[in-house]
């Protein structure tokens, strides 16, 4: 069961680190990354680390996206063409 | 629909490079047997009843492992002074305006920040009995500030109490660990009473809750500084833009 | 077919794969964007692998966490609480690093108005 739990909050980040690199607007980039967090903190529940969990919880999908959408107010939005 | 056009040709390729160096790491990585590694980690559990602290993790930060916590701390000031002197505006020429505040989010984010703090507080001076300490509460306190630096751009914080707390905190860090050194002849030695039945109380674990709060201090006002410095920036452009 | 999957052997076969695969995800992010914010999101997602990786590979099946509390008198059949504690500074570092280098990125763009960094030829000349 446990060994489930795991492969599928796996498939979800991996899902989800996908689109936040191939996504073309930033701004949905950024909050495709703060999935990222979010399964991180579940995984870190379920591997018997709560101080990490906590720790993920408050500065990867908290003030890491904050300080990313207060940086990219100042650079240009839209994605440059490749 | 071109193909080339929507996927370029150097995407392909970089992808077939990292899928090649995928499949080699691992091919390394599935021969190494896993446990291998607990020797350590299963001293330190053993040694961990003679600190009287709940938290193995807690004591292992600021006890076992300290020297590592301050070399941590001097990396977190050494970047907090590197956006100081990237975002600070010493040369700007336009005058500071006024702008208009929503009086709601005002007053809303200022109940807010009693309670964010609290909580911030809270999970710093209980950090050797339940998950959390300096590090998690130091960050927490930072977001009330966050909060409170969206809802009123025109807030400032006073640098001077900023700077004083921080480098008092690192310096009673470095004093708690000399004064270990003289009296227990190790340096961070635990010289507070810390009995063993205590385990489980507030006031238990010697001097491990005292640097964990001095580590919050420190975290929570280096956050700060940063955080206002990001939030700052946009305020200060659409002053001069104006 | 599901003590297979409860079996510490397969969680951490499983662990390895998925934080591999989010680290060249995050590899190729860096290779390919050329957005600057870009290029950090790809950054910390790299970061985000290695941390999975370090506190997955101490976990087995039966352990508990580190803490004790009225239940649980003793350390015993715990967690390794040296990666997490390491971890646990790192994940702080790493926050601190990331706005050092949004930081640079937004001088960067106020000195010459762009973000590209496939455009970066200041040096050249």
């Amino acid at each position: 069961m446990i060994g489930l739990l795991i492969l599928f909050t796996f498939l979800a980040i991996i899902t989800v680190a996908l689109g936040a690199i191939l996504s073309k607007d930033i701004t949905q980039s950024v909050m495709l990354f703060m999935g990222v967090g979010l399964g991180s903190v579940v995984l870190f529940f379920i591997f018997q680390a709560p101080d990490v969990a906590l720790t993920e919880a408050v500065i990867g999908t908290g003030l890491s996206t904050a300080v990313f959408l207060l940086g990219i107010m100042h650079t240009s939005q839209e994605e440059m063409e490749s | 629909m071109n193909l080339k056009k929507v996927l370029p040709l150097k995407h392909i390729l970089l992808s077939i490079l990292s899928s090649a160096l995928l499949l080699s790491v691992l091919g390394l990585l599935m021969q190494v047997k896993t446990n291998l590694y607990k020797n350590v980690g299963d001293i330190f559990l053993n040694l961990n009843m003679q600190t009287a602290t709940a938290n193995a993790v807690t004591s292992v930060v600021t006890f076992f492992r300290g020297i590592d916590t301050v070399g941590e701390v001097t990396v977190l000031f050494l970047a907090t002074s590197g956006i100081a002197l990237m975002l600070s505006d010493t040369q700007r020429t336009c005058e500071k305006v006024v702008k208009q505040e929503s009086f709601i989010l005002n007053v809303g984010s200022r109940l807010l920040l009693s309670v964010i703090v609290l909580f911030g507080v809270y999970i710093i001076i209980h950090g050797h009995l339940s998950p959390g300490g300096g590090f998690q509460g130091g960050v927490v306190i930072a977001t009330a500030f966050l909060l409170l630096f969206l809802a009123n751009p025109n807030m400032s914080l006073s640098h001077s109490i900023l700077t004083l707390g921080e480098s008092l905190s690192g310096v009673a860090y470095v004093l708690v660990a000399l004064i270990g050194l003289f009296k227990m002849n190790i340096l961070l030695g635990n010289f507070l009473p810390h009995p063993i039945g205590e385990i489980g109380e507030l006031v238990s674990g010697g001097i491990i809750p005292v640097i964990y709060i001095l580590v919050g201090i420190k975290v929570g006002s280096e956050m700060s500084v940063i955080v206002e410095y990001f939030s700052k920036e946009d305020y200060y452009k659409e002053v001069c833009d104006a | 077919m599901l003590e297979f999957f409860n079996s510490t052997q397969t969680i951490h076969t499983i662990i390895i794969i998925g934080s591999m695969c989010l680290f060249f995800i995050g590899f190729y992010g860096i290779a390919t964007q050329k957005n600057l914010v870009k290029v950090l999101v790809s950054f910390d997602i790299m970061e985000s692998a290695l941390f999975l990786f370090f506190i997955g590979l101490h976990y087995q099946v039966g352990l508990v966490a580190p803490i004790v509390d009225s239940n649980l008198k003793t350390f015993t059949n715990m967690v390794d609480p040296v990666p997490q504690a390491m971890i646990l500074t790192t994940i702080v570092i790493g926050l601190a690093v990331l706005a050092l280098g949004l930081s640079f990125g937004i001088e960067y763009y106020k000195l010459t108005g762009r973000n590209d960094i496939s455009k970066m030829n200041e040096l050249r000349d």
